[in-house]
């Protein structure tokens, strides 16, 4: 271990990005403005853990994942699904011949997706300089899926009934296509728009690779502030477009951002540090289905060359440390907002890529609290053989929008060398 | 130096044995209530491989303007000539939501709603011949159970050695007598009233009385039954005038024909022109599809015309059994004007019979493609 290493903290990488593509992510570390001595090298292992089975929706209520399968089935709803003005025509005139109006519900699509995600993330990190440390991150992501759909017949009389209409018609085939839909409609429209089946699914996958870079241009016996930039760059693997449910190592673009971190050390024992960040979403063009309504994402028309906009974000960070003898025991809140994603294209109606955007603004307020030792004071003091640390850090989503919910946890190992 | 070498390689070790750790996520179910689907056998016809009757009973080709070809269109039912209901009035009363059935089509609705309307009317008057096709035909069932109830009666009383009166009446023997002149036996309730037994008993009478009331009876519940059957013959005919008539206001605009009349069984008396659709006995291939049309074309394809296989106006004949285990047609009717692409679905109703049914895609000379609807209908014999 070099001599020049005299004071050495785990280095705070904005990492967020890095795991999961595109949104935001609850935060799994702490702001920080300091930096690597010189020549010092620092290895760590950050293992996070995440499951996706709650969010909040667009007007800030806890529903679960699988909320979009939960949809209530009306006439109106089948009337809709039907293109043609003769067609509907045909259902209406079912629909009033069994007694019912277009606001009766037939059934209701349910669903449910489970998801766990683990991203190992390795990161290596060097002091270039005695004010400069440049980094890099390899996030490997791990995601067990489960999904399961089904339906629920609300009106027994309703279903005989058309079924019954149907076949008087002579539309055997359609009252084929008519059970089926009855008893799977979720995945007869998948099947119908050209998805794969939807099935239950492990994969591990690499993330989005970022390069981050921290200058430390002032510091004081108190005070110390910190500019970084850093680049994710496009390494993981898009959402295949052809599934309903993807966990994708990445969002296919390149990131840039820009962060300030403040350290005050109030006291010894005691710093208080704030960062604030803007990550600047690069334009692309990506392959995305795009709507045929407003109210469903589900569509079997691909667009291959949708130019895409993923909105910015930002993000504010506040941090309380206390640290003695090695121990650490630190809290922090943030606050993260992402504008709306733009789509365009020339394959469908403009009005059908502004459908793309919906639900896709997001903020998000967390708190954490992280627990650790380090062993650098010992090795300081020359009665530990090695400078390692290891936190233990939860993060809690306790308000947003368009956001998962559910806590995150994450274990953290660090040498240095 | 080995100590830190140590403690590093020990770090590393954990890393990597933590970096290969990942968890499994909690199987789910969603909730799931599926009705038990009706087995429609009551549906189906008695008995499907019965051999069909080749001639249509009944067949339907219509042809859907486009959106943009309906700025102009209006239509609204015409008033009675005589007062009293009006025709449109006469065929939507038959069924239970007359009230959202409109009477009209105004000229500011959208293309598209004018369409829609436009074929909700036709689906409606559609769903009224068929549901008084099948009154009909329980009424011709009734009729037969009727028939059967009054044979008997008249079978009773047969009249030995007639001796003939005035206004076709006459005179006899109930006990069996020889005679130069051969029995009587009424044909209707009239003519067994017109019967005199001279050697009844006054038991005998009065049964003979009882019977004449059951069989005047029984003529009037069949008159009934007959007068209720010509007055849903009256609205079916009525129902199909109502399409044409909205059909053929549309041709007015768009200078097309809408409605094509295809000879069926019960239309004209050329027997040699009746529209045919004839399965193979193992009801894997059809043997023979003629159709005899009016398109509403000119010169020489004026009128109504012969389109089949064998004249080759009728081509790319395909009949299989689907994935869904229904029987599909597909073929093409080729006219000068335009070639029509039907897709169609068989059926075998306990009510309709067989039925072809399904839509169509009609292909106009000038690249024009507008969507329509096409049906046949056949007998079990």
């Amino acid at each position: 271990m070099p001599n020049t290493l005299k004071t050495v903290f785990i280095l705070c990488i904005a990492l967020n990005s890095a795991v999961f593509a595109g949104a935001l992510k609850p935060p799994f570390s702490f702001p920080s403005a300091k930096v690597l001595p010189k020549g010092v090298r620092n290895l760590s292992y950050k293992g996070l853990m995440i499951n996706a089975n709650t969010k909040f929706n667009n007007s800030g209520q806890r529903v679960t994942v699988g909320d979009p399968f939960n949809k209530r089935i009306t006439f109106q709803d089948i009337l809709d699904g039907k293109d043609s003005y003769v067609d509907k025509a045909g259902i209406k005139q079912m629909m009033h011949s069994i007694g019912a109006s277009e606001q009766d519900m037939i059934a209701r699509t349910t669903g449910q997706v489970n998801i766990v995600a683990d991203a190992h993330i390795p990161v290596f990190a060097y002091g270039l300089g005695k004010r400069l440390t440049v980094a890099i991150a390899i996030p490997v992501v791990h995601s067990s899926t489960n999904i399961d759909v089904g339906n629920v017949q609300a009106n027994q009389n309703f279903i005989n009934g058309f079924r019954k209409a149907l076949k008087d018609k002579g539309a055997d085939d359609k009252v084929v296509e008519f059970n089926k839909k009855m008893i799977d409609p979720i995945s007869e429209k998948v099947k119908e728009d050209n998805y794969l089946q939807m099935n239950n699914e492990n994969k591990t996958l690499l993330g989005d690779i970022k390069l981050v870079s921290k200058y430390n241009f002032f510091e004081n016996e108190t005070n110390r502030l910190t500019l970084s930039l850093d680049i994710s760059l496009p390494t993981g693997k898009q959402a295949d477009v052809n599934k309903v449910v993807d966990i994708s190592g990445g969002d296919g673009q390149t990131d840039v951002g820009f962060g300030l971190a403040h350290d005050l050390q109030v006291l010894n024992i005691l710093t208080l540090s704030y960062a604030a960040a803007y990550t600047f979403q690069f334009a692309d063009h990506t392959a995305k289905r795009i709507p045929t309504k407003s109210t469903s994402s589900l569509s079997p028309d691909i667009d291959d060359n949708t130019w895409r906009d993923l909105g910015d974000n930002f993000l504010i960070h506040l941090a309380t440390k206390f640290h003695y003898q090695g121990f650490h025991f630190d809290t922090a809140y943030s606050f993260q907002y992402k504008e709306r994603d733009v789509y365009a294209g020339n394959k469908y109606e403009k009005e059908r890529y502004e459908w793309s955007s919906k639900d896709t603004r997001q903020n998000m307020h967390t708190i954490q609290v992280s627990l650790g030792y380090d062993t650098i004071t010992l090795y300081k003091k020359k009665q530990f053989a090695a400078p390692l640390s290891v936190t233990l850090n939860h993060t809690r989503v306790v308000a947003g929008k368009n956001v998962v919910n559910d806590p995150l946890t994450s274990l953290d190992f660090s040498m240095f060398f | 130096m080995k100590t830190i070498k140590l403690f590093n390689t020990t770090f590393l070790f954990v890393i990597l044995l933590l970096a290969s750790c990942s968890r499994q996520a909690d199987l789910l179910q969603a909730d799931k209530h599926i009705f038990p689907a009706p087995t429609f056998m009551e549906l189906n016809a008695e008995n499907p491989s019965a051999p069909i009757q080749s001639k249509m009973r009944g067949a339907t080709i219509l042809v859907f303007p486009n959106e943009d070809e309906v700025e102009e269109y209006s239509y609204i039912s015409k008033e009675s000539e005589i007062g009293g209901a009006s025709d449109f009035e006469l065929v939507t009363n038959q069924l239970s939501y007359k009230d959202k059935i409109p009477s009209l089509i105004k000229k500011d609705l959208s293309g598209g709603k004018k369409i829609e309307t436009m074929a909700f009317i036709i689906f409606a008057t559609g769903s009224v011949r068929d549901d008084l096709y099948v009154k009909m035909h329980e009424n011709d069932k009734k009729m037969d159970l009727l028939d059967k109830k009054l044979e008997p009666i008249l079978k009773k009383y047969v009249c030995y050695n007639p001796v003939a009166g005035r206004r076709r009446s006459y005179t006899c023997s109930y006990k069996e007598v020889e005679s130069t002149t051969g029995p009587v036996i009424a044909k209707s309730c009239r003519s067994l009233k017109k019967l005199t037994f001279t050697d009844f008993n006054s038991e005998q009478k009065t049964t003979f009385k009882e019977d004449l009331k059951v069989c005047n009876k029984i003529k009037a519940d069949k008159e009934q039954i007959k007068k209720q059957n010509n007055l849903y013959s009256e609205i079916r005919d009525k129902a199909k005038g109502l399409v044409v008539d909205i059909l053929d206001t549309l041709g007015k605009i768009t200078n097309l024909s809408h409605f094509s009349p295809v000879i069926g069984l019960s239309d004209g008396d050329d027997e040699s022109k009746r529209s045919i659709l004839k399965l193979s006995e193992k009801r894997d291939s059809i043997d023979q599809l003629k159709l005899f049309v009016d398109f509403g074309l000119s010169g020489a394809n004026s009128g109504t015309q012969e389109y089949s296989l064998q004249n080759g106006k009728i081509a790319n004949l395909v009949f299989f059994k689907n994935e869904n285990n229904v029987y599909k047609l597909e073929f093409s009717i080729v006219t000068e004007n335009f070639t029509i692409d039907a897709d169609m679905a068989m059926s075998d109703h306990r009510d309709f019979d067989v039925r072809f049914a399904g839509s169509t895609e009609v292909h106009y000379n000038d690249g024009t493609l507008r969507k329509g609807l096409i049906k046949f209908e056949l007998n079990h014999l």
